[in-house]
């Protein structure tokens, strides 16, 4: 155990991956993640957090592609003139 | 019409310079070189900052993750604020403005070439393409995500001739295992969904996933607002009216 310790301690200048810098890493991540104000102080183990993390990416991209086609849909029912596209951008800005 | 030929001056050039799927080769980067001094002298120099800040990052050298590392713990403070940036105001106002005009660059190729991209699927495939270019155009090329959506899209299916890279021997090898394999595998999962982070150490993955996460919200709200906006509009009753939230 020691020993490990001591080599990688030793190799840092060839930046070999610390536990406490993934651990640190995944704790920033953790407070990225939309449970995140529930569970709080809560320590998780990092294969949770990776596993939550790639659930809340594939759900973001579903949400993503499910608002591009109702932008699809819009756009094309939408008849975008000028006085409308002003209307949007005094809706945006 | 600028940010409109800007992304499209973009699309173009990181098409031409090659994958950089997180590895800078000196071919991609002497093009986004050049692209980058072609799209100063056009005017636009706000996408050519981004591909120079995008340059600065995957430079010829960075070959090994070593490297990379290290010069990404050196970039760590300048890194940092950018997570907030995804959260201001001005930020979703610039990628919805930029959004916009992309959209209305689909709506026009669609109803020109009315007959092949006349499937809902591929125009909302196109929606959605054009929404992540211009986020990616919006995180200023300091990440790989964007990078690799900005040149990666088109080239996913092409053989790519300089992909192989020679794998790390001896102490690096032994750092990979030294993580546990459950780990390893959640991790090796999330670099495929994150653009351009399939090769990725574990560190850099996780930057890039909380920016790339910032970044999705971002965009998630940005576009939620436009499809109200539009719904809204469409529903109005007579299209003259000034102006006014509903």
């Amino acid at each position: 155990m020691s020993s490990r310790r001591a080599r990688s301690r030793q190799s840092t200048s060839s930046s070999r991956i610390t536990d406490e810098q993934i651990n640190d890493l995944v704790s920033k991540l953790q407070a990225v993640l939309p449970e995140a104000h529930i569970r709080g102080a809560e320590r998780v183990s990092a294969a949770k957090v990776l596993q939550e993390t790639c659930n809340y990416i594939r759900s973001l991209h579903r949400e993503v592609d499910d608002l591009s086609e109702r932008l699809t849909e819009l756009l094309a029912t939408t008849e975008a003139s000028s006085a409308q596209a002003a209307i949007i951008r005094s809706l945006l800005m | 019409v600028t940010a409109e030929v800007g992304i499209a001056a973009v699309d173009d050039l990181m098409a031409r310079s090659g994958p950089c799927d997180g590895k800078g080769t000196a071919e991609g980067d002497r093009l986004l070189r050049c692209g980058a001094l072609e799209l100063i002298e056009s005017g636009f120099w706000w996408e050519a900052s981004s591909l120079r800040l995008g340059m600065t990052i995957s430079n010829g050298d960075g070959d090994s993750a070593a490297k990379d590392g290290r010069r990404e713990r050196k970039r760590k403070r300048r890194a940092e604020p950018s997570l907030v940036k995804w959260k201001t105001e001005g930020e979703q106002r610039n990628y919805s403005s930029k959004l916009i005009e992309a959209l209305r660059r689909v709506r026009r190729s669609s109803a020109a070439g009315a007959a092949s991209a006349a499937t809902d699927h591929s125009r909302s495939r196109a929606v959605r393409e054009a929404a992540d270019r211009a986020l990616a155009v919006a995180a200023r090329g300091r990440t790989r995500w964007s990078r690799a959506i900005l040149c990666g899209r088109t080239l996913k299916r092409r053989v790519l001739p300089w992909a192989g890279r020679p794998k790390p021997v001896g102490p690096a090898r032994a750092a990979e295992r030294s993580k546990p394999p459950a780990l390893k595998t959640k991790a090796r999962v999330l670099g495929r969904l994150v653009p351009g982070c399939r090769k990725l150490p574990l560190p850099s993955l996780l930057e890039e996933v909380s920016d790339y996460i910032a970044a999705l919200e971002m965009q998630v709200r940005a576009m939620s607002v436009i499809a109200e906006a539009l719904s809204a509009v469409g529903g109005a009753p007579s299209p003259a009216q000034p102006e006014g939230p509903m």
